[in-house]
Protein backbone atom coordinates (compact mmCIF):
# COMPACT_ATOMS: atom_id res chain seq x y z
CA UNK A 1 0.00 0.00 0.00
CA UNK A 2 2.60 2.51 1.08
CA UNK A 3 4.49 2.27 -2.16
CA UNK A 4 1.45 3.22 -4.26
CA UNK A 5 2.79 6.67 -5.16
CA UNK A 6 6.05 5.39 -6.50
CA UNK A 7 4.44 2.45 -8.25
CA UNK A 8 2.16 5.02 -9.86
CA UNK A 9 4.35 5.22 -12.93
CA UNK A 10 2.94 1.82 -13.86
CA UNK A 11 -0.56 3.27 -13.77
CA UNK A 12 0.49 5.91 -16.24
CA UNK A 13 1.88 3.26 -18.55
CA UNK A 14 -1.43 1.41 -18.54
CA UNK A 15 -3.37 4.60 -19.10
CA UNK A 16 -1.29 5.47 -22.10
CA UNK A 17 -1.48 2.10 -23.79
CA UNK A 18 -5.06 1.03 -23.11
CA UNK A 19 -8.19 2.25 -24.81
CA UNK A 20 -11.71 0.98 -24.52
CA UNK A 21 -11.21 -0.60 -21.15
CA UNK A 22 -13.91 -2.45 -19.28
CA UNK A 23 -14.08 -2.15 -15.49
CA UNK A 24 -15.43 -5.36 -13.99
CA UNK A 25 -16.57 -5.14 -10.37
CA UNK A 26 -17.36 -8.41 -8.62
CA UNK A 27 -16.54 -9.54 -5.10
CA UNK A 28 -16.70 -13.28 -5.89
CA UNK A 29 -13.22 -13.97 -7.22
CA UNK A 30 -14.16 -17.09 -9.20
CA UNK A 31 -17.05 -15.32 -10.92
CA UNK A 32 -14.84 -12.30 -11.62
CA UNK A 33 -12.07 -14.53 -12.95
CA UNK A 34 -14.48 -16.32 -15.29
CA UNK A 35 -16.11 -13.14 -16.64
CA UNK A 36 -12.75 -11.40 -17.04
CA UNK A 37 -11.37 -14.36 -18.96
CA UNK A 38 -14.35 -14.37 -21.34
CA UNK A 39 -14.07 -10.63 -21.96
CA UNK A 40 -10.30 -10.82 -22.53
CA UNK A 41 -10.73 -13.68 -24.95
CA UNK A 42 -13.07 -11.37 -26.87
CA UNK A 43 -10.20 -8.90 -27.18
CA UNK A 44 -11.21 -6.46 -24.48
CA UNK A 45 -8.91 -4.92 -21.89
CA UNK A 46 -10.39 -5.67 -18.48
CA UNK A 47 -9.74 -3.92 -15.19
CA UNK A 48 -10.77 -6.08 -12.25
CA UNK A 49 -12.10 -4.57 -9.05
CA UNK A 50 -13.04 -6.65 -6.04
CA UNK A 51 -15.43 -4.07 -4.61
CA UNK A 52 -16.85 -0.59 -5.18
CA UNK A 53 -14.00 1.14 -3.39
CA UNK A 54 -11.50 -0.37 -5.79
CA UNK A 55 -13.78 0.56 -8.68
CA UNK A 56 -13.84 4.20 -7.61
CA UNK A 57 -10.04 4.14 -7.38
CA UNK A 58 -9.87 2.71 -10.89
CA UNK A 59 -12.30 5.26 -12.34
CA UNK A 60 -10.29 8.08 -10.82
CA UNK A 61 -6.89 6.87 -11.96
CA UNK A 62 -7.30 4.96 -15.21
CA UNK A 63 -8.50 7.03 -18.14
CA UNK A 64 -10.00 5.06 -21.01
CA UNK A 65 -12.62 3.12 -19.05
CA UNK A 66 -15.63 2.92 -21.35
CA UNK A 67 -17.83 0.46 -19.58
CA UNK A 68 -18.55 -0.40 -15.96
CA UNK A 69 -19.86 -3.88 -15.30
CA UNK A 70 -20.90 -4.33 -11.71
CA UNK A 71 -22.49 -6.79 -9.36
CA UNK A 72 -25.10 -5.25 -7.06
CA UNK A 73 -24.64 -6.89 -3.68
CA UNK A 74 -21.10 -6.26 -2.52
CA UNK A 75 -19.35 -5.50 0.74
CA UNK A 76 -17.44 -2.26 1.37
CA UNK A 77 -18.75 1.28 1.62
CA UNK A 78 -20.91 1.13 -1.50
CA UNK A 79 -22.94 -1.54 -3.21
CA UNK A 80 -23.33 -1.80 -6.98
CA UNK A 81 -26.33 0.53 -7.07
CA UNK A 82 -24.43 3.30 -5.29
CA UNK A 83 -21.41 2.68 -7.49
CA UNK A 84 -23.53 2.94 -10.64
CA UNK A 85 -25.04 6.21 -9.39
CA UNK A 86 -21.54 7.53 -8.66
CA UNK A 87 -20.34 6.57 -12.13
CA UNK A 88 -23.42 8.12 -13.78
CA UNK A 89 -22.81 11.34 -11.90
CA UNK A 90 -19.03 11.65 -12.14
CA UNK A 91 -18.31 9.80 -15.38
CA UNK A 92 -21.43 10.18 -17.52
CA UNK A 93 -19.74 8.85 -20.66
CA UNK A 94 -19.07 5.47 -19.02
CA UNK A 95 -21.79 2.97 -19.83
CA UNK A 96 -23.13 0.83 -16.98
CA UNK A 97 -24.06 -2.82 -17.08
CA UNK A 98 -25.44 -4.70 -14.10
CA UNK A 99 -24.36 -8.31 -13.78
CA UNK A 100 -26.14 -9.56 -10.73
CA UNK A 101 -28.79 -11.66 -9.15
CA UNK A 102 -32.40 -10.61 -9.45
CA UNK A 103 -32.40 -7.21 -7.77
CA UNK A 104 -35.21 -4.79 -8.59
CA UNK A 105 -33.18 -1.82 -7.40
CA UNK A 106 -31.32 -1.89 -10.71
CA UNK A 107 -34.40 -0.17 -12.19
CA UNK A 108 -33.61 2.90 -10.12
CA UNK A 109 -30.44 3.67 -12.06
CA UNK A 110 -30.22 4.31 -15.77
CA UNK A 111 -28.14 1.51 -17.23
CA UNK A 112 -27.07 0.05 -20.55
CA UNK A 113 -27.60 -3.60 -19.83
CA UNK A 114 -28.75 -6.07 -17.21
CA UNK A 115 -27.61 -9.67 -16.94
CA UNK A 116 -28.75 -12.14 -14.35
CA UNK A 117 -26.85 -15.12 -12.99
CA UNK A 118 -26.28 -17.65 -14.42
CA UNK A 119 -24.97 -15.61 -17.28
CA UNK A 120 -25.56 -16.22 -20.94
CA UNK A 121 -21.86 -15.65 -21.64
CA UNK A 122 -21.93 -15.31 -25.46
CA UNK A 123 -24.80 -12.82 -25.19
CA UNK A 124 -23.05 -10.98 -22.35
CA UNK A 125 -19.75 -10.67 -24.21
CA UNK A 126 -21.48 -9.66 -27.42
CA UNK A 127 -23.38 -6.92 -25.61
CA UNK A 128 -20.24 -5.50 -23.98
CA UNK A 129 -18.37 -5.58 -27.26
CA UNK A 130 -21.20 -3.82 -29.07
CA UNK A 131 -21.27 -1.11 -26.40
CA UNK A 132 -17.51 -0.58 -26.61
CA UNK A 133 -17.66 -0.69 -30.38
CA UNK A 134 -20.37 1.92 -30.59
CA UNK A 135 -18.16 4.24 -28.56
CA UNK A 136 -14.94 3.50 -30.39
CA UNK A 137 -15.18 6.64 -32.51
CA UNK A 138 -12.64 8.93 -30.94
CA UNK A 139 -14.38 11.01 -28.35
CA UNK A 140 -12.52 13.03 -25.76
CA UNK A 141 -13.27 11.73 -22.33
CA UNK A 142 -15.34 14.33 -20.51
CA UNK A 143 -14.54 13.49 -16.95
CA UNK A 144 -16.06 15.46 -14.18
CA UNK A 145 -13.40 16.88 -11.94
CA UNK A 146 -12.60 14.14 -9.49
CA UNK A 147 -11.95 15.42 -6.06
CA UNK B 1 6.29 -14.71 -26.60
CA UNK B 2 8.01 -16.48 -23.74
CA UNK B 3 5.85 -17.89 -21.01
CA UNK B 4 2.67 -18.16 -23.07
CA UNK B 5 -0.11 -20.12 -21.35
CA UNK B 6 1.67 -20.11 -18.02
CA UNK B 7 -0.59 -18.88 -15.25
CA UNK B 8 0.52 -16.30 -12.68
CA UNK B 9 -1.62 -15.45 -9.67
CA UNK B 10 -1.10 -11.83 -8.61
CA UNK B 11 -2.27 -11.08 -5.06
CA UNK B 12 -2.41 -7.39 -4.17
CA UNK B 13 -5.01 -5.38 -2.28
CA UNK B 14 -4.33 -2.09 -4.06
CA UNK B 15 -5.90 -2.03 -7.50
CA UNK B 16 -3.62 0.82 -8.57
CA UNK B 17 -0.64 -1.47 -8.03
CA UNK B 18 -2.29 -4.78 -8.95
CA UNK B 19 -3.72 -3.77 -12.29
CA UNK B 20 -0.53 -2.35 -13.88
CA UNK B 21 1.66 -5.33 -12.91
CA UNK B 22 -1.07 -7.76 -13.98
CA UNK B 23 -1.46 -6.03 -17.33
CA UNK B 24 2.31 -5.92 -17.81
CA UNK B 25 2.61 -9.66 -17.17
CA UNK B 26 -0.27 -10.28 -19.63
CA UNK B 27 1.62 -8.22 -22.19
CA UNK B 28 4.60 -10.52 -21.50
CA UNK B 29 2.46 -13.49 -22.50
CA UNK B 30 1.31 -14.89 -19.19
CA UNK B 31 -2.26 -15.60 -18.23
CA UNK B 32 -2.78 -13.59 -15.07
CA UNK B 33 -5.39 -14.19 -12.40
CA UNK B 34 -5.95 -11.31 -10.01
CA UNK B 35 -6.77 -11.70 -6.34
CA UNK B 36 -7.45 -8.74 -4.06
CA UNK B 37 -6.41 -10.55 -0.89
CA UNK B 38 -5.17 -13.90 0.42
CA UNK B 39 -8.70 -15.26 0.84
CA UNK B 40 -9.40 -14.70 -2.84
CA UNK B 41 -6.04 -16.27 -3.69
CA UNK B 42 -6.85 -19.40 -1.70
CA UNK B 43 -10.27 -19.64 -3.39
CA UNK B 44 -8.55 -19.51 -6.77
CA UNK B 45 -5.97 -22.11 -5.78
CA UNK B 46 -8.68 -24.44 -4.47
CA UNK B 47 -10.61 -24.11 -7.73
CA UNK B 48 -10.00 -27.28 -9.68
CA UNK B 49 -9.87 -25.70 -13.10
CA UNK B 50 -7.04 -23.28 -12.40
CA UNK B 51 -3.44 -24.42 -12.73
CA UNK B 52 -1.35 -21.65 -11.28
CA UNK B 53 2.40 -21.82 -11.94
CA UNK B 54 3.64 -18.95 -9.78
CA UNK B 55 2.06 -16.81 -7.07
CA UNK B 56 3.25 -13.20 -6.78
CA UNK B 57 1.85 -11.78 -3.56
CA UNK B 58 2.01 -8.64 -1.52
CA UNK B 59 2.88 -9.20 2.16
CA UNK B 60 0.90 -6.47 3.88
CA UNK B 61 -2.75 -7.11 3.11
CA UNK B 62 -6.06 -7.09 4.99
CA UNK B 63 -8.13 -10.26 5.20
CA UNK B 64 -7.92 -13.38 7.34
CA UNK B 65 -4.20 -13.80 6.60
CA UNK B 66 -1.49 -11.62 5.07
CA UNK B 67 1.07 -12.61 2.44
CA UNK B 68 3.06 -14.63 4.96
CA UNK B 69 -0.06 -16.53 5.93
CA UNK B 70 -0.82 -17.18 2.30
CA UNK B 71 2.72 -18.48 1.69
CA UNK B 72 2.41 -20.81 4.69
CA UNK B 73 -0.97 -22.04 3.44
CA UNK B 74 0.48 -22.70 0.01
CA UNK B 75 3.44 -24.56 1.48
CA UNK B 76 1.01 -26.81 3.32
CA UNK B 77 -1.72 -27.25 0.71
CA UNK B 78 0.11 -26.74 -2.57
CA UNK B 79 3.74 -27.72 -1.91
CA UNK B 80 5.91 -27.17 -4.94
CA UNK B 81 4.04 -24.07 -6.04
CA UNK B 82 6.47 -21.16 -6.24
CA UNK B 83 5.65 -18.01 -4.29
CA UNK B 84 7.28 -14.61 -4.66
CA UNK B 85 6.50 -12.21 -1.85
CA UNK B 86 6.80 -8.45 -2.08
CA UNK B 87 6.52 -5.81 0.61
CA UNK B 88 7.63 -2.43 1.84
CA UNK B 89 8.88 -3.30 5.31
CA UNK B 90 12.54 -4.41 5.19
CA UNK B 91 12.16 -6.77 8.13
CA UNK B 92 9.19 -8.42 6.45
CA UNK B 93 11.07 -8.79 3.20
CA UNK B 94 13.94 -10.48 5.03
CA UNK B 95 11.51 -12.84 6.72
CA UNK B 96 10.02 -13.63 3.33
CA UNK B 97 13.39 -14.92 2.19
CA UNK B 98 13.25 -17.50 4.95
CA UNK B 99 9.66 -18.47 4.22
CA UNK B 100 9.66 -18.91 0.47
CA UNK B 101 12.59 -20.30 -1.43
CA UNK B 102 11.51 -18.37 -4.49
CA UNK B 103 12.59 -15.22 -2.74
CA UNK B 104 11.14 -11.78 -2.33
CA UNK B 105 11.15 -8.37 -3.92
CA UNK B 106 11.12 -5.08 -2.04
CA UNK B 107 8.43 -2.57 -2.95
CA UNK B 108 8.37 -0.56 -5.08
CA UNK B 109 9.57 -3.19 -7.51
CA UNK B 110 10.72 -2.94 -11.07
CA UNK B 111 8.18 -4.76 -13.18
CA UNK B 112 11.00 -6.23 -15.26
CA UNK B 113 12.43 -7.77 -12.09
CA UNK B 114 9.06 -9.40 -11.38
CA UNK B 115 8.87 -10.83 -14.87
CA UNK B 116 12.47 -12.08 -14.74
CA UNK B 117 11.90 -13.85 -11.44
CA UNK B 118 8.68 -15.47 -12.68
CA UNK B 119 10.39 -16.56 -15.88
CA UNK B 120 13.32 -18.00 -13.93
CA UNK B 121 11.04 -19.98 -11.61
CA UNK B 122 8.95 -21.39 -14.44
CA UNK B 123 12.08 -22.32 -16.38
CA UNK B 124 13.46 -24.12 -13.36
CA UNK B 125 10.17 -25.98 -12.98
CA UNK B 126 10.18 -26.98 -16.63
CA UNK B 127 13.77 -28.17 -16.36
CA UNK B 128 12.52 -30.86 -14.02
CA UNK B 129 13.20 -29.53 -10.60
CA UNK B 130 11.81 -31.87 -8.00
CA UNK B 131 8.54 -30.51 -6.59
Amino acid sequence: MQSRARQGSHSEAVTQTSTGMVLLVEDEVLVRMMLAKELRQAGLTVLEAADADEAVDALRHFAGIKCLITDVQMPSSMDGIALARFARSEYPDVSVIFACGNDQRTASVRHDGLFHKPYDLPKFVHHVRSLIGSMSVAQPRMRASSS
Amino acid sequence: VKGAQEVVLVVEDDILIRMPIAQYLRDCGYRVIEAADADEAMAVLLHEETSVGVVFSDIEMPGSVDGFGLAKWIRKHRPGLDVILTGTVPRAVNAAHELCEAGSLPKPYERHAVKDQIRRLLATRKAGRSP
